[in-house]
């Protein structure tokens, strides 16, 4: 920060400025602050775990909804229901871990005599909810700090910003000089933690809302499952 | 944090390893490239009219009243020898065909001869004065009757220089100052006056301590500027000497350049 700025004081106009100016991330982040330092460290870490997220959540999603699909339509076809849930019944898509519960719900309703059928029916529904609700639990663990670095992001550069303005403000007090040359550095440091704040932002508040609205899709599609496994449970109840 | 979290931290690691390489590296940088300086053409503008316009040496006398001569007969003789006596006493020497042979001569001793070539035997007249009908009194109002032929009394110490040369020598000097002279910005700086006082030696380099003589034109506003202008002027006569083209036979009148004057104008 003096040693650029001692340059610039002591260039004199008449000298053409000694190369072209520079607008890398690298040294911007070296000549700031320290607390501006920390500032973008914290902002490009919350980039990382974004994307980080992102990457995962976007993969976790796509198999869980791709295996459910397929697990689903080899169910109905199936022809022998015990059958199907000895050999794919511990399978990990979300789909399976709704029938995984029905099934057992269904035995141990079943096993015993003198229980009511009207009873069964609200233990089987409870069930396969509970189950519909823990798989989406554990695929959307994530989205809740997607959603805290998209909203907090942006304060967090806003407050290193101010901080390194104050700071190149506080410079030309000392310098007694208010020539662009001695102020903009120091703004352009400043503006710096901004720019990586919205850079982890932006991408952080896009993805929480695509990623939020497949969880949504996802969670319709198991409890449509668990409607037709319930329904097929309740007629099963009717015949017996 | 599963498997396919670990994976996705690595991807998202080295994307951004590999975004920030990339800005660093340059491949998406920004360069500013400054035009290429114009070849700079000094021009110095031998400013003829002065800083603060003035006549050469204005009377604060009250001019006499004009008296119409009696009218009388013609004398052919007595009218040439009165004004041969007034412009003996009124005419001195012309000063500059005096000094350029020898530019020696100080005011003020340049003062003293003219007067005494009152006493010396006067010359004879250049011209043979016309007879006239106008009074003695004629020209009394203007009491410098050849103003141009006797160079800028007002102008003190550099009377035998003459005020064209004394004007083109400091153009001279200013010239040479300005590039390097960069005063500060502020509140009222532009106010701000610092007067140096700077010896040269014949080379036009600085010896000895440069001085501030002194500062004008500060305010509350401009306080805080005033010793960085000062020093900002003692760094421009630094960068700027040796002074180079300064004429040498008028070595007395630059080297010692006294109130040497930094302001806003003379930085534009």
């Amino acid at each position: 920060m003096t040693l650029p700025l001692f340059l610039a004081a002591a260039v004199p106009p008449s000298t053409p400025a000694a190369g072209p100016i520079t607008l890398s991330p690298v040294s911007l982040f070296l000549e700031a602050d320290i607390v501006v330092k920390i500032v973008m460290i914290g902002l490009l870490l919350a980039s990382v775990w974004t994307w980080g997220i992102i990457v995962s959540f976007t993969a976790r999603l796509g198999r869980a909804r791709k295996r459910s699909e397929e697990f689903e339509r080899a169910f109905w076809q199936a022809q022998d229901m015990d059958a199907f849930v000895k050999d794919r019944g511990k399978d990990d898509a979300p789909s399976a871990a709704v029938l995984q519960a029905g099934i057992s719900e269904w035995r141990r309703s079943t096993a015993k005599r003198g229980l009511s059928a009207e009873g069964t029916r609200d233990r089987l529904a409870t069930a396969m909810g509970s189950a519909v609700a823990t798989a989406i639990d554990k695929i959307s663990d994530r989205l809740n700090v997607l959603a805290t670095i998209g909203s907090v992001a942006p304060f967090v550069g806003l407050f290193g910003t101010v901080w390194g303005i104050m700071r190149s403000f506080t410079a030309i007090a000392g310098e007694q000089n208010t020539s662009l040359a001695v102020v903009a550095p120091g703004i352009a440091e400043a503006l710096f933690a901004t720019a990586i704040g919205l850079f982890a932002a932006i991408p952080a508040v896009i993805a929480y809302n695509r990623l939020s609205h497949g969880v949504n899709r996802l969670e319709a599609r198991l409890q449509r499952f668990a409607d037709g496994l319930y329904t097929t449970f309740s007629r099963e109840l009717e015949g017996a | 944090m599963d498997r396919s979290e670990r994976l996705g931290l690595g991807v998202s690691t080295a994307g951004h390893v590999l975004l920030f390489g990339a800005l660093s590296l340059g491949l998406l940088q920004t360069s500013v490239t400054l035009p290429p300086p114009q070849q700079t053409i000094d021009v110095s503008i031998a400013d003829d009219v002065a800083l603060t316009s003035m006549t050469p040496n204005p009377s604060t006398a009250e001019p006499e009243a004009a008296q119409a001569p009696e009218i009388g007969a013609y004398e052919p003789d007595a009218a040439p020898s009165e004004p041969v006596e007034a412009a003996r006493v009124v005419e001195p020497e012309p000063a500059p065909r005096a000094i350029e042979p020898k530019p020696k001569p100080q005011p003020r001793q340049q003062a003293k001869p003219t007067p005494a070539k009152v006493t010396q035997p006067p010359k004879p007249a250049p011209k043979p004065q016309r007879a006239s009908r106008l009074g003695n009194d004629f020209l009394k109002g203007l009491d410098d009757a050849p103003p141009a032929r006797n160079p800028a009394p007002a102008a003190g110490a550099n009377a035998p220089m003459g005020q064209a040369a004394v004007r083109a020598l400091n153009a001279e000097i200013n010239r040479q100052i300005r590039p390097f002279w960069r005063p500060p910005s502020g509140a009222d700086a532009d106010r701000l006056v610092t007067l140096l006082s700077v010896h040269l030696d014949r080379n036009g380099g600085v010896v000895g301590q440069i001085e501030v003589v002194g500062q004008q034109g500060l305010t509350a506003s401009n306080r805080a500027q005033a010793d960085l202008h000062a020093e900002r002027a003692v760094q421009a006569v630094m960068r700027a000497s040796p002074f180079r083209n300064l004429p040498p036979e008028y070595y007395d009148e630059w080297k010692w350049l006294q109130p040497l004057r930094f302001d806003a104008r003379l930085a534009q």
